[in-house]
């Protein structure tokens, strides 16, 4: 495969890749360097990139595990990876979720009160767009249990979101 | 779209029963300015998803790439050409040490045969052989360790410009 190819085939997925490793990292250099990591290990197995089955999963679920990867290799306290992800949002009071500076941030915010698949499911369905056949086959888990990662993830968003705003009408 | 709909399909949406095109309906309608009073609570979340939607890399990042793919070499030759290497280190390791037990193995199987007076030596002599041995042995795993040293150098240097 030569550059042009690449640019035209591969590339175009960048920002999809971005999303999903900000979604894990909340760090945009950090997830920008995953992305640039991950392109450059498509590059050197431009040969065979085309034989692979559903690249696009592929690469996904690549760049998923490299941001999962990086998280952990963060020096940071011992406590489990779902954990430490949510603290910031773990302690912020249901007004500071309600005041936080833009729309986006403040859904970012919540969103990291889910567990690590729970959020991805959700990242994957409602930013990404993906069919629950899709992400069953991004994330390697049965499609049942894609619905019922689903379920729950926006379950708890509704009810975090209708707490915060029954504490600051 | 009347409020009643609306109110019907975020309750959908939260169950996980509603279609992509029902949920892109959601987003457009949260993201518009005539949202209802009684549903603004999920407008931050429909709108928040919708302009997560449009995040994207720093428009740089694709000349960034494309420059260094062009100058990018493939690893796999360098990890190969490593493993080369130790495999060739490993077997001059393994023939060293073959070198040294074979006289062994030799003496153990037919003890009767040999004159042990043709090997007596002084004490002198046998410490200038072991000498002489270990300074073989010292000298084969030093260089092999130089070697090893220039390779991971080298895939270092390479390695650079990614980080």
């Amino acid at each position: 495969m030569q550059i042009r190819e690449f640019q035209l085939k591969i590339l175009p997925i960048k920002d999809r890749l971005f999303r999903t490793a900000n979604q894990v990292l909340r760090n945009v250099p950090e997830a920008e360097d995953v992305v640039q990591e991950v392109f450059i290990k498509l590059w050197n197995r431009r040969e065979s990139l085309l034989q692979i089955e559903n690249l696009e999963a592929w690469t996904v679920r690549v760049t998923k595990n490299l941001a999962i990867d990086k998280l952990r290799s963060r020096p940071a306290p011992s406590s489990p990876i779902e954990e430490s992800w949510s603290v910031e949002a773990e302690n912020a009071s249901p007004h500071e979720l309600t005041e936080s500076s833009d729309t986006m941030g403040h859904i970012q915010q919540i969103m990291k009160r889910l567990p690590e698949k729970q959020r991805l499911v959700m990242h994957l369905r409602d930013i990404e767009e993906y069919t629950y056949q899709e992400i069953a086959d991004t994330l390697e888990i049965p499609m049942s249990q894609v619905k019922v990662y689903l379920y729950r993830a926006r379950q708890s968003m509704r009810n975090w979101i209708e707490e915060a705003q029954l504490a600051h009408p | 779209m009347q409020t009643q709909e609306i109110q019907s399909l975020i309750d959908r949406y939260y169950l996980g029963e509603t279609s992509l095109e029902e949920e892109r309906q959601l987003k457009n309608y949260f993201s518009g300015k005539e949202v209802a009073p009684e549903l603004s609570v999920h407008q931050h979340l429909f709108s928040g998803l919708k302009q997560m939607q449009q995040d994207a890399l720093s428009a740089d990042f694709e000349s960034r790439l494309l420059k260094q793919l062009q100058e990018e070499k493939p690893k796999a030759k360098v990890v190969s050409m490593r493993m080369q290497f130790l495999r060739v280190a490993a077997a001059v390791v393994l023939l060293l040490s073959l070198w040294f037990l074979i006289p062994d193995t030799q003496q153990s199987s037919d003890p009767q045969a040999i004159d042990w007076s043709a090997y007596e030596v002084s004490e002198e002599e046998s410490l200038e052989e072991t000498l002489a041995a270990m300074k073989i042995l010292s000298d084969a795993l030093n260089s092999g360790k130089k070697k090893v040293k220039k390779e991971i150098n080298h895939v270092d240097r390479m390695n650079d410009p990614i980080k």
